[in-house]
């Protein structure tokens, strides 16, 4: 991963701008799920596969983490998303968790139980989000548990589907010349 | 002038500032209220500030069902516990909580316009992130646009990517490969032309912040 200071001031712009329309597709993706669906965790499927494209598309450090912060901040701007204030947060602990695991694992995208393993803790950060809001509003601790369970579920199983598509796009984008 | 006009004009004068920092004050006094008095206090706040603030209330009713599951889960979970009569009080308090911690963020979604809060987030935000937000809000529509030019255009090529066909999982592989990728690959081109376009309009000349001012 490139620093972002050894970029071309346009190069850096220009994958400024893609991490941009990724969060736009992960923002218009959730509004049309929202609607139609109303599943608990089915937007972890695109939001995963966009913010694990964005990271292996840009070679920017934390390029997955500055999409969330432009996807959270587009949500918050057209009040999309059940998050309160810390629905900015639902964005970015995913991310984050994608950042760190293609640092730790440079490759992650090659094979599809490395994508599936850093999907499925990307996606359980959403537990952590639940649990902190179950928490301040004083819920039963067992409950709580029970609860982010049931939310984070979801979440895991779509987030790991959204992230099987990984490789094959990777591929293909590869062949295209792209990245 | 009438009362109503009046009204409207001083929900406008509000800042988005305020607005966004009233609604967070909102979202966090309800992890407190845990009285059923309290909460009706809170209650009592919430339609003030769907008042002052203009907000269209039938609309944040509607909005309101997505909560229904979330209490139906919570009442559940409680009954399931602590038993039938005595599980059901503290489950529909907490619900009822729920619901105000996260009301206010469905209050200012329709009182604050997106460009105020745009103004407000690039307070927050580095000044090129607030310039790529901004493009992005502008080319919404434009890429919404080519994402359907795909679409229709791949469906005459005969991709099986019509909602008939989309019920069988068989044809799902089409839908990565005839829109997906290309809208990635749109996504792309349309980054590269816009960061050369402002390039030539020597955008980021200086370190600091710089605007067109003709």
């Amino acid at each position: 991963m490139k620093d972002i200071n050894s970029l071309s001031k346009r190069k850096k712009l220009e994958y400024l701008l893609f991490l941009g329309f990724c969060a736009v597709f992960i923002f218009i993706t959730k509004a049309l799920l929202r609607l139609h669906l109303n599943i608990p965790g089915h937007s972890m499927f695109f939001m995963i596969f966009f913010l694990m494209l964005s990271n292996r598309c840009v070679p920017l450090r934390y390029s997955a983490t500055i999409c969330a912060i432009l996807s959270g901040s587009l949500a918050i701007m057209f009040g999309m998303g059940k998050g309160g204030p810390l629905l900015i947060l639902k964005f970015i602990m995913p991310a984050m968790t994608i950042d760190f695991f293609s640092y730790l694992i440079p490759t992650f995208d090659q094979k599809y139980w490395t994508c599936i393993l850093v999907a499925a803790l990307a996606s359980s950060t959403k537990f952590i989000s639940s649990f902190i809001v179950d928490y301040l509003l004083g819920m039963d601790a067992q409950l709580i548990v029970y609860h982010c369970l049931i939310k984070s579920g979801g979440a895991i199983f779509f987030g790991v589907l959204g992230s099987l598509m990984i490789p094959m796009v990777i591929t293909r984008l590869k062949a295209y010349d792209i990245i | 002038m009438t009362d109503d006009y009046i009204h409207t004009s001083m929900a406008k004068k509000i800042p988005g500032g305020v607005k966004i920092a009233v609604c967070i004050s909102l979202s966090i006094i309800a992890f407190a209220t845990r009285t059923p008095c309290t909460l009706a206090a809170l209650f009592f706040c919430n339609i003030f500030v769907v008042m002052m603030f203009k907000a269209p209330l039938f609309i944040i009713l509607k909005e309101c069902r997505f909560f229904l599951v979330q209490t139906v889960i919570i009442i559940v979970l409680y009954i399931f516990k602590f038993g039938w009569p005595s599980g059901l009080f503290p489950g529909l308090t907490l619900s009822i909580q729920f619901v105000f911690f996260l009301l206010p963020g469905i209050i200012l979604s329709h009182s604050v316009s997106p460009a105020q809060t745009a103004r407000s987030l690039s307070v927050i935000l580095p000044h090129h992130l607030a310039f790529v937000l901004s493009v992005c809000i502008h080319f919404i529509h434009h890429l919404m646009e080519e994402v359907n030019e795909i679409y229709e255009a791949q469906i005459m090529r005969g991709a099986r990517i019509t909602a008939k066909e989309l019920c069988n999982p068989v044809n799902w592989k089409d839908v990565m490969n005839c829109l997906i990728i290309p809208s990635i690959i749109y996504g792309f081109m349309m980054a590269r032309q816009i960061s050369m376009a402002a390039k030539a309009r020597k955008f980021q000349i200086h370190e600091k912040r710089t605007y067109w001012n003709g």
